[in-house]
């Protein structure tokens, strides 16, 4: 098992620190607490931080006071918001670029949706075009009624954008500073809020994503969490689609100065499949465990927790199924599920089909679900992925062994089979009712499981979570002027080959435009990535370099039949080449194309030991 | 090597004796679009090179395509390559052309096939319906 690190507690480095989200729903998810938590938890190792928002909401105050009440947000920690920070700023003081002329809007536009603040003042004007979603512009304004900010999106007649502009107004109603892009206004303002200190923007927003990662000031590091699996819906990891909302940040991974995995097994899937960099870190979610191990004397004999939403990810037919096993041989024990979601009432109806009423229960949204592990013998996770599942931590935290699925992310980091609870395979529902009757059967392995669970709970707390954070924090502080800010990264052909011999290869450039960071033609190198249709991971030959320069790295690398053939399958008959482009905090995969236009002709050995071309 | 003249004809005697093999090394495609072909011959004794190229032949109209070859001087084996600029194959409702090596010596013209032993190789390089290179397995 990994992410045993030591619960030594270095400080956290003496710098400002925000955690980045888009904006702060009312009813939010696991991210947004987890992002809040770590506000709360920072403070308390005696570094306050502030939480950073973007979303135009009138309502921050409002809902600053209800996440205090309800626990959720520590009282040090802050929350800011781009608009109502200039809402209230002194905005001749701001600076910023000098505003020029909005060209006038020719465009239609229909009248103005209005929202107000919640004393009831005007926060905020909108236009939009006749399509009824496109913005024409957008006004907002004071307590005192007097405009901040407007953000324009002019046209010509023949609906032809003339850009964007987002100008500031001061109190006598003058421009004062303007941009052409919202992440440019957003940027600034983080700039300011970290005001030439050492700042950590810590992002836990992938939609937020892309306003940071431009962010570039010699005081301030970004480090991006990634909390859900990086494949689209938990696919296999070396052969599915990167998660539409990660694939940005995948793709210009450079630009930060860390990519924080949650888990130790997704970031080797991620190093499996795309390589390692200096910027790849790994920081586990905080989830305090009880402050005691609660008794094994109050944990109900055969009684079974699930914490989780009711929805397709979560997989809850497959614990209905496992239970319908276990009742066969063990009548007596049972399953008790919290949460709601879409899936609650056909859920209901396998229940009552497999006549399962009074073994597995439904109970809905219960306040402080997670307390009801402190009573269970066990708990069931048999979701289809996840990117760390709370719930399982939550159940060691509290001395309750999980039977879990071993599914991509998180339970084999958590889970040491045998020790603090059952890994099985996923999908496999007999073997997870086999050792549900197991953990029934046994009261001294679920109570020396349930001790160990807890114990080892310790590194999930928000001192060993924050511990982990400081080396993080340090470790990318520390190389930032080593990183590499390179823009249009990419690799251009010149020439593939086919040796008699069975082999191929292929040279080419890499080139790119460097901002800033040592020279990146002597940091740079390449390999040639063999992807495996069939699955599994890639095979990675390093390519030599022929030559190099400022914004040039000239590349040839050549396989023989045999470094080709090298680990594939049997039954994988196709494989796909890419370049991968690596040095210091640079990681980027290129898929290659098959050079000259298509069709056209290409080379072949026929059966007969001659050459041929064939049109493809 | 002379730009690459272009030529058709009807293709004549395939059975003429060889005075030099042209052993295949490698087949390059350029991001131009150039087939290059290179590898080496090595000429019987006493054997002279006037000219050399590579011919391609459409299977069903046996319609051929000359391209001059250039080669190293000196010792043996002679360093031979060949450039077919892809997109100038002529080669109308073909979908098929084999392809020959010509060498025309002090007395006759030899000509045979680009020799590539199919047994050597087990992995193609092809590209797939989005343009990007794959390997295909070639018993597959």
């Amino acid at each position: 098992m990994s992410g045993t690190d030591s619960v030594a507690r270095p400080l956290l480095p003496a710098m400002k620190y925000f955690m980045v989200l888009w904006g702060i729903a009312d009813n939010f998810g696991g991210m947004t607490t987890m992002s809040l938590h770590r506000a709360g938890a920072f403070g308390e190792a005696g570094r306050s931080a502030t939480v950073v928002t973007f979303d135009p909401k009138p309502s921050y105050e409002a809902t600053t006071k209800r996440l205090r009440v309800q626990g959720k947000l520590a009282e040090d920690a802050k929350v800011v918001n781009v608009f109502q920070h200039y809402r209230t700023a002194d905005a001749g003081s701001v600076g910023g670029p000098a505003p020029v002329k909005v060209p006038e809007d020719e465009g239609e536009r229909g009248l103005p949706g209005v929202v107000l603040d919640p004393a009831g003042s005007i926060f905020s004007r909108t236009f939009l075009r006749p399509d009824g979603t496109t913005v024409a512009a957008r006004h907002f304004y004071r307590p005192d009624g007097s405009e901040y900010l407007r953000d324009e999106a002019p046209q010509t007649t023949a609906g032809i954008s003339k850009g964007r502009f987002l100008t500031l107004v001061d109190e006598s109603g003058a421009d004062v500073a303007q941009w052409r892009r919202a992440g440019d206004f957003y940027r600034f303002w983080m700039a300011d809020l970290a005001a030439g200190q050492p700042a950590a923007f810590i992002v836990d927003s992938s939609f937020a994503s892309s306003v940071v990662a431009p962010l570039e000031r010699p005081n301030i590091i970004k480090l991006m969490v990634l909390h859900n699996s990086h494949i689209s819906g938990g696919g296999n990891p070396f052969l599915g689609k990167l998660a539409a909302g990660q694939r940005r940040i995948h793709e210009n991974s450079l630009a930060w100065d860390g990519l924080v995995f949650l888990t130790h097994k997704q970031r080797q899937d991620y190093e499996a499949r795309f390589g390692t960099s200096s910027n790849l870190f790994t920081v586990s979610n905080p989830k305090p465990r009880a402050a005691a191990l609660p008794d094994f004397a109050y944990r109900v004999p055969g009684r079974g927790v699930m914490v989780c939403r009711l929805e397709a990810q979560k997989n809850v037919p497959h614990a209905i199924d496992v239970m319908a096993r276990v009742h066969q041989e063990r009548p007596e024990v049972t399953l008790d599920i919290y949460g709601t979601g879409s899936l609650r009432e056909e859920l209901q109806e396998k229940i009552d089909l497999l006549g399962l009423r009074n073994v597995v229960r439904l109970h809905g949204h219960t306040p402080n679900a997670a307390d009801q592990f402190e009573t269970a013998r066990f708990s069931l996770l048999t979701s289809r992925n996840e990117g760390q599942p709370l719930s399982l931590m939550e159940s060691l935290g509290r001395g309750c062994p999980p039977i879990a699925y071993d599914i991509r992310y998180g339970p084999s980091d958590v889970i040491e089979d045998g020790v603090n609870g059952f890994l099985v395979p996923a999908q496999d529902v007999g073997a997870a009712a086999a050792r549900t009757i197991q953990m029934c059967d046994d009261d001294d392995l679920a109570r020396r499981m349930g001790e160990a669970a807890w114990e080892r709970s310790e590194r999930f707390s928000d001192e060993a979570v924050v511990a982990q954070w400081a080396r993080t924090i340090e470790g990318a502080w520390n190389q930032r002027t080593d990183r590499l800010v390179l823009n249009d990264l990419d690799f251009r052909l010149s020439e593939l080959f086919y040796t008699a011999a069975g082999g191929f290869g292929l040279a080419g450039d890499v080139v790119w435009s460097q901002q800033s960071g040592p020279p990146a033609e002597n940091v740079l190198k390449a390999n040639l990535v063999v992807g495996r249709r069939s699955g599994g991971a890639p095979a990675f030959y390093p390519m030599e370099i022929v030559g190099k320069g400022p914004g040039l790295l000239s590349l040839e690398a050549e396989m023989t039949a045999d470094d080709i053939a090298n680990g594939v399958p049997d039954d994988n008959n196709e494989l796909d080449i890419f370049l991968q482009i690596h040095g210091n905090n640079v990681l980027k995969s290129v898929r290659i194309g098959f050079p000259g236009k298509s069709p056209s002709w290409k080379p072949f050995a026929t059966a007969h030991a001659a050459m041929s071309l064939k049109l493809v | 090597m002379s730009g690459a003249t272009l030529m058709a004809y009807r293709e004549k005697d395939l059975g003429i004796r060889m005075s030099g093999d042209f052993e295949f090394a490698k087949a390059r495609i350029t991001a131009a679009g150039e087939l290059i072909l290179t590898g080496t011959v090595c000429l019987p004794e006493g054997g002279n090179a006037v000219s050399a190229s590579f011919v391609v032949v459409g299977r069903k109209t046996q319609i051929e395509t000359i391209f001059p070859a250039e080669w190293s001087e000196g010792r043996q084996p002679l360093e031979v390559t060949g450039r077919i600029p892809l997109q100038a194959l002529e080669l109308e409702g073909e979908t098929l052309a084999n392809v020959y090596f010509v060498s025309d010596g002090s007395d006759r013209e030899n000509r045979a096939r680009v020799v590539w032993d199919p047994e050597a190789v087990h992995w193609l390089p092809y590209p797939t319906k989005f343009g990007n290179l794959s390997l295909k397995r070639m018993e597959s």
